[in-house]
């Protein structure tokens, strides 16, 4: 059993608006990987953790919060993660600056996520509510086991 | 026995005032799905996690602030209610070139010895509010819930 398996899924910087899915189809190279495969040897994801991130900031005054939609018939139903909530009031260089990384132990909370072996799992990022914050993009890592 | 299952509910951004309910209806592509029915699974019992966030969207004023809380309400909660206060927040300013900032949470509560009982096949709104304190403008949330 060669696992744990550390998967990572990224998505393109784009101004993907509030409520649309911003597909997270690369590998850290911005190479188009598509789906995460559930290797065949494993029955649960037991981490998941990663950051997004703002590389233009639009407008003053924006906020939102960062979420993670996992789909396909790899995992038994659409799997929804909220990460957490980023507010600016400035677009001014210089002023603000801002960390939203995330690191959730699934295994250790006793709250592991069972997948299908050989299947597939579609991760796509979302702005949920407020106001966009502008060009944004997501980073995360699955720990399967 | 497919879950844990994992279950988001987030509010649309408004103006709610100090210590008034901003219902949690939606999912994240903001299509309203109403309360959260608790999966009639055998193996469901509690909420063993709760997660997520908040942000301001828009900054009303000046000198403000105020506590982001979350209330469960329904007959999907053992207890009817419960209470979680989540974080504060507070800002001097509403001018340009000051402020970023996030809020960003997770209690493993069963892992912590406090996970939520749950009532299966029965449902519960999620809501939630800015308590005291002067209000911060527009704001939302976005919560997991994972139900076990």
């Amino acid at each position: 059993m060669p696992g744990p398996y550390l998967i990572s899924r990224a998505s393109a910087a784009a101004a993907t608006a509030v409520n649309t899915a911003q597909a997270a189809t690369n590998d850290s190279l911005a190479v188009a990987s598509g789906a995460i495969q559930v290797p065949n040897d494993i029955s649960a994801i037991t981490a998941v953790e990663g950051a997004f991130t703002v590389s233009t900031w639009t407008a003053t005054s924006v906020g939102t919060t960062f979420h993670i939609r996992l789909t396909g018939n790899g995992v038994p139903i659409t799997q929804d993660l909220a990460v957490g909530g980023l507010s600016s009031i400035t677009s001014t260089t210089g002023a603000g600056v801002a960390v939203l990384a995330f690191s959730l132990p699934l295994a250790q909370y006793g709250i592991a996520m069972p997948v299908i072996r050989g299947n597939l799992i579609n991760v796509s990022f979302f702005q949920c509510g407020g106001v966009s914050v502008g060009t944004w993009s997501g980073e995360v890592t699955f720990t399967f086991q | 026995m497919p879950g844990p299952y994992y279950i988001s509910r987030a509010s649309a951004a408004a103006a709610t005032a100090i210590n008034t309910l901003q219902s949690a209806p939606n999912d994240p592509t903001a299509t309203s799905a109403g309360a959260v029915q608790v999966p009639n699974d055998l193996g469901v019992g509690v909420m063993a996690y709760l997660g997520g966030g908040f942000s301001v969207s828009t900054w009303t004023a000046t000198s403000v602030g105020s506590i982001f809380h979350i209330r469960f309400v329904g007959n999907g909660i053992n207890a009817g209610v419960q209470d979680v206060t989540v974080e504060g927040l507070s800002s001097i300013t509403a001018s340009p070139g000051t402020m970023v900032a996030n809020i960003q949470f997770a209690m493993p509560l069963a892992f912590q010895g406090r996970a939520i009982p749950v009532s299966r096949g029965n449902t519960f709104s999620v809501s939630f509010a800015i308590v005291s304190g002067v209000a911060v403008g527009t704001w939302s949330g976005d919560i997991t819930m994972v139900l076990i």
